[in-house]
């Protein structure tokens, strides 16, 4: 495993920020973690490149406790947030000279590359880039040095669609080299490349599983009932059920195949007049997730 | 002359549920039987295919090593991969087509209440789209 935690906990004053997680990253994977804003997916970044230290729990990265991470450790692992600080005063060129410096592995050819596809001005402050010339920035001094684990906190928040594509294809450019854990609200962007997705909630960990076994074991359902169904009845895999009349209709997260729904819908409901099922995007199943266990307020 | 594309000339717009190894395969593979890739003509490299359609590289590489062992490309030393004649069916692909996939559309067809002239038309008119008539 690149990545592996145990019971990594974080508290803020009284609020679990992260709370007893779980979570494994195996080497090679594009691991999507998701979950609304406040989820606890930042902190938990920040834990792993000891930025930030748990109350409880451990992590290992690339086989090292994240506290006991060593200048040598760190040039294997890329992080980028958001709000990262940069040396504003610094020029573009200014900054590349430093990290060639700073990494021994530092690949010339592939920063040149980048740079060039981005349309860097070589010349200008780093503090007066727009964001997503920043991020492009960043994300060159993230690709550059090869990083054996990289892990990028909303890379693509903020951007326009075309500076969104630019940053996917550089991301992309490495997933076959390097092992990824990304935050993202863009899933239609992240969905292709994706090969592990984990979900979390009010700090803690759902689940992790792989993007086909998740993709089939969800599904939208729409179904014509004889009588009306008693809410209480429905089981709790069947995620926001909504009753209008006779017809039901929910997110199933528990789905085998259709004689299985079928099957229980009349165990639970009664006869089936009418019944549609279909497969979720990414995107669709992540509403749907955070929908069921957004906090009652 | 030959070169190997850094452009995708089919498009993938993702459909829930289903593999996108299979829709990628399905993808290109229409391209060929289109006409849209001719034989001989290079196929993109798994980097330029990964970032076009923005797929995981290793899914990119999956689909590459399945199209040449399908037979649909073929790896030529020194030019790169490039696309094949399109490869004889298997024996029992053409019964498979004829039997189960056929019985799929039908029932398809039976339940969202299309009638046979309909099935048969939409046939023809995707047949046709396929300009490769054989």
């Amino acid at each position: 495993m690149i990545i592996e935690t145990q019971n990594l906990t974080k508290n803020f004053w009284r609020h679990d920020a992260v709370q007893d997680l779980n979570l494994a990253v195996p080497e090679g994977a594009t691991c999507a973690l998701i979950g609304a804003n406040g989820a606890g997916k930042t902190t938990t970044m920040r834990m792993l490149v000891n930025v930030m230290a748990p109350d409880r729990g451990s992590a290992r990265v690339l086989g090292v406790d994240s506290r006991q991470l060593k200048p040598a450790d760190r040039l294997r692992i890329a992080f980028l947030s958001e709000n990262q600080e940069l040396p504003d005063r610094l020029t573009v060129a200014q900054y590349f000279e430093y990290l060639t410096a700073l990494y021994p592995g530092w690949d010339g050819a592939l920063e040149q590359k980048l740079r060039a596809q981005f349309e860097l001005p070589p010349s200008r402050a780093l503090g007066k880039l727009s964001h997503g010339m920043r991020m492009k920035a960043m994300l060159i001094g993230a690709l550059s040095f090869r990083p054996k684990l990289l892990i990028l906190d909303e890379p693509l928040s903020g951007l326009d669609p075309l500076v969104r594509d630019e940053v996917m294809s550089g991301i992309l450019s490495q997933a076959d080299e390097t092992t990824i854990l990304i935050s993202s609200h863009e899933l239609s962007e992240i969905e292709g490349c994706t090969t592990h997705v984990a979900f979390m909630a009010r700090g803690r960990l759902m689940f992790q599983e792989s993007i086909e076994a998740l993709g089939a074991r969800f599904r939208e359902v729409i179904v014509t009932l004889s009588q009306g169904p008693d809410r209480r009845n429905l089981p709790e895999t069947w995620l926001n059920p909504q009753i209008d009349g006779a017809i039901l209709r929910f997110v199933d997260s528990a789905y085998v195949d259709d004689a299985q729904q079928r099957a229980q819908l009349q165990k639970t409901c009664g006869a089936v007049l009418h019944l549609e099922s279909a497969a979720l995007s990414l995107r669709d199943i992540s509403k749907a997730l955070m929908r069921s266990t957004r906090q009652e307020v | 002359m030959c070169h190997i594309m850094n452009v995708t000339p089919f498009r993938l717009t993702l459909v829930p549920g289903k593999s996108i190894f299979d829709q990628v395969v399905f993808a290109a593979t229409r391209s060929i039987l289109s006409g849209a890739l001719q034989p001989g003509q290079g196929f993109p490299s798994v980097r330029a295919l990964a970032a076009d359609l923005k797929i995981h590289p290793n899914t990119a590489h999956k689909v590459i090593q399945h199209l040449i062992q399908e037979r649909w490309l073929e790896v030529r030393p020194g030019i790169g991969t490039v696309v094949a004649e399109p490869p004889e069916a298997r024996p029992g692909d053409r019964q498979r087509l004829l039997k189960e996939e056929v019985e799929k559309l039908v029932v398809e067809a039976r339940r969202v209440g299309a009638d046979l002239d309909e099935v048969v038309d939409a046939i023809r008119a995707g047949w046709r789209d396929m300009r490769g008539d054989k």
